[in-house]
This record gives C-alpha cells, sequence and structure tokens, in this order.
C-alpha cells in the first residue's frame, strides 16, 4: 500500500516535510505552527530591538515605578527604565544563550550516543556512568555549580546549560542506536562489506536522529527556563545587559508596587517556553506515527 | 572431484553469555551458547547444498559465519583453497564479494530511510561498479553508479528501474522487497549466496515464483547457493545435497533424494514425520520425539538428540539430566506423583554429569525401592545406561555410565553420526 | 442439530488513512459442534480478522455488521459486560506469538490468578493455583514452570501455556489464530497433537485459521478457504482437498510445495488492494477459467454437490 506523502519524495527528509504539511490541519499540526510563529515573533523583535524598542533600556526615562499606560505601555521599572524596551532588548539573551546552549548539546551528546554502536564494552559503561550521574543532577543546581565556576559571561553560561542537557541527548540517541544495533539491515549492511563509518552515517544516524528536533525544542523550552533562573540569581551576566530573568530579580521585591515590572518579564518568558514546548510536543505527535506505520506488515505476495 | 568452493572443517562458533556485574563477581564460570559446535562440511562450485533444522540448530550462525558478522571460535574456513578463519579486514573486505546473503525478512534487511536506489547505489560505490569482466573497479562516476544501479534493477526483474529507484521499502511488497535485497547483493557478482529461508515470509501462492526467480538467478550468474531452511519440502525441490543440524551438529549429510527416500537418522525420520502433509487422506502415523529441543548452552552429552530419541541406545550418552526429566515427565500424572510423593519433589534432586541423586533421612530404602519401581517404566535404553544405584552419605544416588564415542561416518552415499551406524 | 457459531453475512471495514479498507465482505459460516473447521488463506486475505471479528476485539476503527450467533445468541447483539463473560469462558482465543501475549512482568502463576480472579471474582490463591495445576497436566507442562517468567521458557512451553489459560473454563470453542506458525515443526506437531487430544477430553471444537494447508489437511473435519475478504469456498476437508472447484482453491492447491512436488506453479499476479468497495469477483484479476460475468458480478456462494460444499463461483 503506498505511502501517500512520500508521493515523488526521494529522501527521507522530504518524507517527514511532506508528513508535515499535511498533518498542518490536525491539532498537532496547529501546535507546531502557533509555537514557531511565535518564536518567530520573538526573534524578529529580538533582532530589531534597536529600531522598535522606544527607548533606550538602560536609561532612566521617567519616574520609577510608573504604572503602565501613555508612552509606557508596559510602565516602567524601579530604576524608571522603560519595561517595554527591556522586553524588546532582554529577548536577545535568553535567546542567544538557548540557541548556543542547545546546539552545543546537541554537537556533544549525538556523536556520543553514537560512539556507543562504536566502542560498546566498558568505554561506554563508563560514559553511561558519567551521563547518568549528570542527568540526575538537578538541571537548574548544576548550571549554577558550573556557572560559579567557570564565571560570568553569555558563552560560559551556555556552556554550564549545555551540560546539563547534553545527557539527554546522549541518553536518548543510545537508546535508540541500542535498538537500530540489533537490527537485520544494519548486519545486513555490514555483511554487504559497508565500513564501519559508512554505516554510522548512512544505516544508523538517518534511523536514530528522528528524535532530535523533538528533544531540541523541548530542550530549548527547559533551557529558557534555566537561563532564566540563573540570570534571576544573578549568575552570569554582567551588568547594564536587559534580560528577562535578571529583570525579575531587580523588581520583584516590589512586586506590590509595580507588579508590571515583574509580571512582564516573567510572562514572557513564559510565552517563550511554551511555544517551545508546543513544537516539540507537536512535532512528537506527528513524527511518531509515521514512524511506527513504516514497522514491517505481515508478509506478503510477491 | 574437484577441489571444493568453501569447506568448513571441524568448525566452532561459541557466543559468551552476557553475565551480569554482579553475576561475574560470584563467579559462575565460562558459560557460552555452543551454536556451532564442530561442522564439517564442503561446498561444490554450482551446486544448491541446503541446511536444513529447526531453530537453535546453528544453521543461522553459520550464514553468519560466512558472511563475516559471526566470527569462528574454533576450526578451520577455506574458501577456495585460502585459510579465512580469522580474517583481516581486508581480506574480509573481499570475500565479502564473493559470499553474500539475503535474509528471511526482506523489510527488515532494508533501511527504511533508504530509497532503493540509494541502499544499491551504497553498496556499489563501496565495492566498486563490477562488471562481466573481473576488471579492478575504480571510484565509479556518479553516472555510472546510476547505470549499474538500473542494470541490477532490471536483473532482478523490477521494471522500470526508474520508478522503483525512488521507492522506499514501506512502498513495495514482500517479493519486491526480496528482489531489491536480491539485487543489492547481486551487485557484488558474489560466487556464493547464503539464502537464510528466503521464502519464509512469502505466501504459499508466491513462493515458487521467488524460488523459480532464484534458480533462473543462479543459471545466468553461476551462483552457488547455500539454502537454510527448515521447511523440508522445499528442500528436497531445490538442493542437491543436504545436511540435516540439530543443536550445533550435522546428523546426516548428503544427496537430497537418498535422504528423504531412506532417512537414516533417527532426527531426520522425526522431521520428515512431522510435516504436515497437505494431503487429509495421509495422517500421520509415526511417533513424534518427546521433548523441545534443549538449549545450547548445555547441550547433552553423547549425541544430542539422545533425550528425545525414540529409538536410542543405552550407549547414546544418558547422563543424570536425563533421570531428572523422565522423572518430572513422569510426575504430570497426578496419581504417579502421589505415589511417588517421597521421591519428589523435583527439586530435591541434583544432577551433575554422569550422576543424579537426592538427600534421603534414614535408611533410604524406601526411596530406592520407589526409584526401581518407577524406572520400569521407563525407557530401556535409559535403564540399561545406569551403572549403579547406591545410597551413601545420606543420598539417594543414580550413577551411569560413559557413553560411547560419537563420530560421523560413511555410511553408503552419506554421513551419519549416529550410534546406530 | 444447530450449529454452535453461525456467522451471517459478516463485514468488516476499517478507515485508515489512506481510506476505508473492506476487509472482510459479506461472509457466512457455520461451526457445528465437535467439528474442527479450517479457515485457510493467505496474509491479507482476512483470516485473522474474522477471527477477532467473532470475539468482537477488532481495533478500534473496525465497523462490523452483519451477525455471529453463537449457541443461538447474537454476540453483535450484546453489550460489552455481557461479551466479557462469554469471552474467555464459552470462546476462548489463542495467538500466534504467545511471546507478545503473555506479561512479561507477572510469573506465569500470576497469570493464572488474574485470569481466574477477572471471570470469577474472590478466589483462593491456592483454589486458584490448584485449577492451574490441572489445566497444566493436560497441555503436559511441568508444575514447576508456574514460578517462572515468560521469558524463561521455550515458545513451545509458552503456547502450552496459553493453552492452559484458555482451557480453565472449558470453552465449547477455541479459536486458534496461527497457533503454530512460529514454532519449529515437531513442536507444531505436538501442539497439534495436544490440541486434537483436548477437543475430545473438553468436548470442545476449534477454529483453526492458519496459512498453512498441510496443518488443515491433518487437523480440520471442513475447510474454508478465504480469499480477498470472502469466502471463496468451504467443504469437508477429504473431498475439498481432491476435487477442489473454485479457481483459487485449485491454484493454492497446485501451488504448494510439498514432498511429491516434481513441478513448481504459482498463482500469476497479486491479491487485490482492499482498498474501495469491490466490484465482480475479487479473484477476477489472476483467474485462468474466468468469464465475462465474473468482472461484474459478485459471485454469491452456492451448494454444489451433495457432500455439502459450497463455492462461490460463476461457474457453478
Amino acid at each position: 500500500m503506498a505511502t501517500i506523502y512520500a508521493r515523488g519524495r526521494t529522501s527521507m527528509a522530504g518524507r517527514l516535510l511532506g508528513t508535515f504539511w499535511k498533518q498542518s490541519r490536525t491539532g498537532a499540526g496547529i501546535a507546531v505552527w502557533a509555537g514557531i510563529l511565535v518564536v518567530l515573533a520573538i526573534l524578529v523583535m529580538a533582532i530589531l530591538a534597536p529600531w522598535i524598542a522606544p527607548f533606550d533600556p538602560n536609561v532612566k526615562v521617567a519616574n520609577p515605578e510608573t504604572p503602565p499606560g501613555g508612552s509606557f505601555p508596559m510602565g516602567t521599572d524601579r530604576s524608571g527604565q522603560d519595561v517595554l524596551s527591556r522586553i524588546i532588548w532582554g529577548a536577545r539573551v535568553p535567546l542567544s544563550i538557548v540557541a548556543v546552549s542547545t546546539i552545543l548539546s546537541l554537537v556533544i551528546g549525538l556523536p556520543l550516543g553514537l560512539f556507543f554502536w562504536y566502542k560498546g564494552g566498558r568505554a561506554d559503561r563508563l560514559l553511561v556512568l558519567v551521563m547518568d550521574s549528570v542527568y540526575a543532577f538537578p538541571g537548574l543546581l548544576l548550571a549554577i555549580t558550573i556557572a560559579a565556576v567557570i564565571g560570568r559571561g553569555i558563552l560560559n553560561i551556555s556552556v554550564a546549560i549545555a551540560v546539563v542537557y547534553a545527557p539527554t541527548y546522549f541518553r536518548v540517541i543510545r537508546n535508540h542506536v541500542s535498538s537500530v544495533k540489533q537490527q537485520t539491515y544494519v548486519e545486513a549492511a555490514t555483511a554487504l562489506g559497508i565500513p564501519r563509518g559508512g554505516i554510522i552515517s548512512r544505516y544508523i544516524l538517518p534511523n536514530v536522529s528522528q528524535n532530535v528536533p523533538v528533544i531540541f525544542s523541548i530542550n530549548a523550552a527547559d533551557a529558557i527556563l534555566t537561563e532564566a533562573g540563573l540570570t534571576f540569581l544573578g549568575l552570569g551576566l554582567p551588568p547594564g545587559i536587559p534580560d528577562w530573568g535578571f529583570d525579575i530579580s531587580l523588581n520583584w521585591q516590589r512586586f506590590d508596587y509595580s507588579w508590571w515590572a515583574t509580571f512582564y518579564p516573567g510572562l514572557f518568558i513564559l510565552i517563550l517556553a511554551t511555544a517551545l514546548t508546543f513544537v516539540g510536543e507537536g512535532l512528537n505527535d506527528i513524527l511518531n506515527p509515521l514512524l511506527r506505520k513504516r514497522a514491517p506488515p505481515p508478509a506478503g505476495g510477491a | 572431484m574437484t577441489d571444493p568452493l568453501l569447506e568448513f572443517e571441524d568448525l566452532q562458533v561459541h557466543f559468551p553469555v552476557y553475565k551480569g556485574f554482579v553475576q561475574r563477581l560470584l563467579g559462575g564460570g565460562d558459560v557460552r551458547v555452543h551454536a556451532v559446535d564442530g561442522v564439517s562440511f564442503a561446498l561444490q562450485e554450482g551446486e544448491v547444498f541446503g541446511l536444513v533444522g529447526e531453530s537453535g540448530c546453528g544453521k543461522s550462525t553459520i550464514a553468519r559465519t560466512l558472511v563475516g558478522i559471526a566470527r569462528a571460535t574454533g576450526g578451520h574456513f577455506r574458501f577456495r583453497g585460502q585459510d579465512v578463519t580469522d580474517p583481516d579486514r581486508k581480506t574480509l573486505f573481499h570475500l565479502r564479494e564473493q559470499i553474500q546473503m539475503i535474509h528471511q525478512d526482506p523489510h527488515a534487511a532494508l533501511s527504511p530511510a533508504m530509497t532503493v536506489g540509494q541502499a544499491i547505489s551504497d553498496v556499489i560505490r563501496v565495492h566498486g561498479v563490477r562488471s562481466e569482466s573481473e576488471g579492478a573497479a575504480q571510484a565509479p562516476s556518479e553516472e555510472q553508479v546510476r547505470e549499474a544501479v538500473y542494470r541490477v534493477l532490471e536483473e532482478v526483474d523490477l521494471r522500470p528501474p526508474s520508478f522503483f529507484y525512488t521507492k522506499f521499502p514501506d512502498e513495495l511488497s514482500g517479493g519486491q522487497k526480496q528482489r531489491v535485497v536480491l539485487g543489492r547483493v547481486l551487485a557484488l557478482r558474489p560466487s556464493v549466496v547464503v539464502a537464510d529461508e528466503p521464502l519464509a515470509m512469502l505466501d504459499m501462492s508466491v513462493r515458487a515464483r521467488m524460488l523459480e526467480f532464484l534458480l533462473e538467478l543462479k543459471a545466468r550468474f553461476g551462483l552457488t547457493y547455500l539454502f537454510i531452511t527448515h521447511d523440508l519440502a522445499t528442500a528436497k525441490f531445490v538442493c542437491d545435497r543436504i545436511a540435516i543440524m540439530y543443536l550445533g551438529r550435522i546428523v546426516e549429510m548428503g544427496p537430497a533424494k537418498e535422504i528423504y527416500a531412506d532417512p537414516k537418522h533417527p532426527y531426520t525420520r522425526a522431521l520428515l514425520a512431522a510435516i504436515p502433509i497437505p494431503d487429509p487422506t495421509k495422517r500421520r502415523t509415526q511417533e513424534l520425539p518427546r521433548g523441545e529441543v534443549p538449549d545450547a548452552v548445555h547441550p547433552p552429552a553423547g549425541c544430542r538428540f539422545h533425550p528425545r530419541c525414540p529409538v536410542a541406545l543405552p550407549t547414546c550418552g544418558w547422563e543424570g539430566r536425563d533421570l531428572l526429566d523422565f522423572l518430572e515427565e513422569r510426575w504430570l500424572d497426578p496419581e504417579a506423583e502421589k505415589r511417588e510423593a517421597a521421591l519428589g519433589p523435583i527439586e530435591a534432586w541434583d544432577a551433575e554429569d554422569l550422576e543424579a541423586g537426592r538427600p534421603v533421612e534414614g535408611s533410604g530404602d524406601a526411596e530406592k525401592r520407589l526409584l526401581d519401581s518407577s524406572l520400569a517404566s521407563a525407557p530401556a535404553s535409559l535403564r540399561e545406561a545406569i551403572d549403579r544405584i547406591s545410597l551413601e552419605e545420606g543420598e539417594l544416588r543414580v550413577t551411569f555410565r560413559a557413553p560411547a564415542m560419537l563420530e560421523p561416518k560413511k555410511v553408503g552415499d552419506r554421513i551419519v553420526e549416529c550410534l546406530l551406524y | 442439530m444447530k450449529p454452535l457459531l453461525e456467522v451471517e453475512d459478516l463485514s468488516v471495514t476499517f478507515e485508515t488513512e489512506a481510506g476505508r479498507v473492506h476487509a472482510i465482505h459479506h461472509v457466512n459460516l457455520e461451526l457445528t459442534r465437535g467439528i474442527t473447521l479450517g479457515l485457510v488463506g493467505e496474509s491479507g486475505c482476512g483470516k485473522s480478522t474474522l477471527g477477532r471479528a467473532i470475539l468482537r476485539i477488532l481495533a478500534e476503527n473496525g465497523a462490523v455488521t452483519g451477525r455471529v450467533r453463537f449457541d443461538g445468541r447474537d454476540l453483535m447483539g450484546l453489550k460489552e459486560k455481557e461479551l466479557r463473560t462469554i469471552r474467555g469462558r464459552n470462546i476462548a482465543m489463542i495467538f500466534q506469538d504467545p511471546a507478545t501475549r503473555l506479561n512479561p512482568l507477572m510469573r506465569i502463576r500470576d497469570h493464572f490468578i488474574d485470569t481466574l480472579r477477572s471471570h470469577e471474582g474472590e478466589i483462593e490463591t491456592k483454589d486458584a493455583l490448584e485449577r492451574a495445576r490441572g489445566v497444566l497436566a493436560d497441555v503436559r507442562v511441568p508444575v514447576d514452570r508456574l514460578a517462572m517468567y515468560p521469558h524463561e521458557l521455550s515458545g513451545g512451553m509458552r503456547q502450552r501455556i496459553m493453552i492452559a489459560l484458555s482451557l480453565l473454563f472449558h470453552p465449547t470453542l477455541l479459536l486458534a489464530d496461527e497457533p503454530t506458525t512460529s514454532l519449529d515443526v515437531i513442536i507444531e506437531a505436538q501442539i497439534l497433537d495436544l490440541l486434537r487430544n483436548l477437543m475430545h477430553s473438553y468436548d470442545m471444537s476449534v477454529l483453526l485459521i492458519t496459512h498453512n494447508l498441510g496443518l488443515v489437511a491433518q487437523f480440520a473435519d471442513r475447510v474454508a478457504v478465504m480469499y480477498a475478504g470472502e469466502i471463496v469456498e468451504e467443504g469437508e476437508t477429504v473431498s475439498l482437498f481432491q476435487e477442489p472447484k473454485h479457481p483459487y482453491t485449485q491454484g493454492l492447491l497446485r501451488s504448494v510445495i510439498d514432498l511429491e512436488t516434481t513441478q513448481l506453479y504459482s498463482v500469476p499476479g497479486t491479491p487485490p488492494d482492499l482498498l474501495g468497495e469491490p466490484k465482480g469477483c475479487p479473484f477476477y484479476p489472476r483467474c485462468n477459467q474466468r468469464i465475462e460475468i465474473c468482472k461484474t458480478v459478485d459471485p454469491t456462494p452456492k451448494t454444489v454437490g451433495d457432500d455439502g460444499r459450497r463455492v462461490a463461483c460463476h461457474l457453478y
């Protein structure tokens, strides 16, 4: 029975995109689209900050704790800075940290997960032990510890967060490799004389990486929260750079007097994290049925 | 007689049993699965050699050893005279261009993420374009690769090639997938093709077609087949010679037609009798062997088939374990179990090699008498294999005689491993 | 005598992403008490679906029309609660792969206790085990297996345990869906011998669903041949094998490779796609005896001859 999504497509990526397109009108599809749009909107907002932010975020522009209204749609914080401008500029740090750290996690975790196939044995068992220990550690705590050790700076925070999430990639990929490794087609490829490097890149990786977009999105969502937590605690950022988490730490004690200064940064953190989660969960719903369908059908005719 | 294309000499392939960390600490010694335990045969060029047996007999392991996925742990494996038992990487690479395998489940043998074209061209790119002339292959161009794939697709009757080139495995039928697998293998122009149950997953009404196709390919490309199957009927039709395997050893080997006409080994006879004949007027009359294939980690002593063999001799390898199996089966009947309750439960017994015993209270005479009476219903060969039943150190002990040496013997036109001959 | 099982005009369709699949199309079947009926066909013909439809254990996207009368009662009209008392008690089913049917986390004895408790409510553990030992003896499985987990047992042993579980309530009908397909030939023969004995000692009828013509020949009193969701021929085993009337049955029997085969034969073509409403005889494209009417009109089963043979073919 021909799989209609595959009509004319000659690559696996093409098929997945095709499915994705077809599923756009389902609940999962809508979730993914909504999530992507929100993330894009925030990204655009961050990029265009110098042009769309009404005020310089670090400059006192009005009386402190002015309620929202008029030229300050989100009011001002306790230092008299425009909250809206701080929101717009404040998107840059979380986005860049999350981007760098999730890519770093992927770059560290994925190859290590594949390494399992190559070696197995003692080296692999050691790696699993290390990864599991890191994984078991409460993420935020670990990030704090690493950040405290390696010092401040956007790159350093990214590294700290990357370390926290790398084990997730490692575990998922490794488990997948573990099951794929036993598959007949890997054995068949070996019997055909395909060298090991080729087997990893052409036979194992394509069949193992379907979960990556999902992990990526969910990790990103989580990373947003971790980053906010770190900056909230005052770790990592040099002063003078707007950041949502940091803003919360600046203003939360004055919540009764100027709730907007705490509320809006918190809201945006929530929006971004939720949007990324939608993307991840939606992708999961879409991609997994497709993969399950590829399970071998019962014996057939010639 | 010409030199064989391929031969095994006392081949052994053992796999270690993975024991957990803690278990290993507690000891337990070296435990291995004796998948192939001393197999010798020679494959002649151009023949169809059948390897027949039930699951666990080692036939699939032999297939995997031939293509280098499993490594021999003992004995010799020779190809065209060259010893390739423990090949280095380069030898293995070239060997794989000569010996190839097709699997039982064609869907599982193809990566779900690769199209037909990608799957076949990958092989061609790795090994180079093979043509009818045995020239050394230089790195082929993309155009040459594509041409070669098209040619292969035509050879396996997947026309038009351009249509199938872009298909993924889940868009094809079982038979089509099997042809893709065949094509992928033929791209290497091997001399030997190991077919591991190639028909098992196909419907009955189309098996014949695939079988004809396989024979056609054999004729066209001058292939030699090692045909692995549990289906004796198909093996009879298509094979020139067959070897019947049981638990890692070959029990009978010879020309196919003769073996079917006059099976000599009791296991061969049992297999033939068990096949359900699609003729309702011919119902099976022969008794089936008892029990199931035992595990390959601790195979039975002597002849491995002896615990199930309807015509076993006292010297076939009876040992402690067999006594326990006999008692256990006997006590399936609740009457017998009650009567001999003093001898039970089975967990109280302990068996090691040629001895079996259980602790007894007091003199143990009552238990001994019970044992004697229950042994009256045991198979005669088991009974006669008992050397003595003794009562010592508070234990009722049964000791068996050592079994006779078992070796493959030449009987007429074939080789049989059985003490009956 | 009133038949034990009567399937009347049964149709099953599945809604899939690719469209509506007509898995079973107006099937009629009868099983009399004490008789074994073999339902034979190749993959995709609908035989497994028929077995499941009888017990109403189809997947969610399946829709059933028609009637299934068991001992006079129409199962299609029953509520789930009433059906559950019949399922497992009066009608039992065993499947192809016992490994996936047994819970890997439960010991064998827990399987028995669980099954007994779901049907009979509160029952003492020791009574449950007593009954378990009883059926285990009937299937020739040693009692010490009760303490084991499914993965510690061989395939043949697991199937025997599945059979034992199905015998607990003395069902009058046993549906066996490819029970020996994953087993070796000697074990297969043992299991079938076992089933034959159990049929007598438990006074049970068996519906054997399989693709193996040899099994059907050896085991069944009557045979029904299925193709593309329809029963194309049905009759007494001996007579059907000796004189198959439907072209598909003839082709199928010819293509079987047995010990006497001297020439290979396969039915040309492939089974049809079950998507979309069937038009005409489903075997038309592959039939070598077809006539004009076969293309447009789906033949209804007719009684042919005087030994109870029914054939769905325009040639008769």
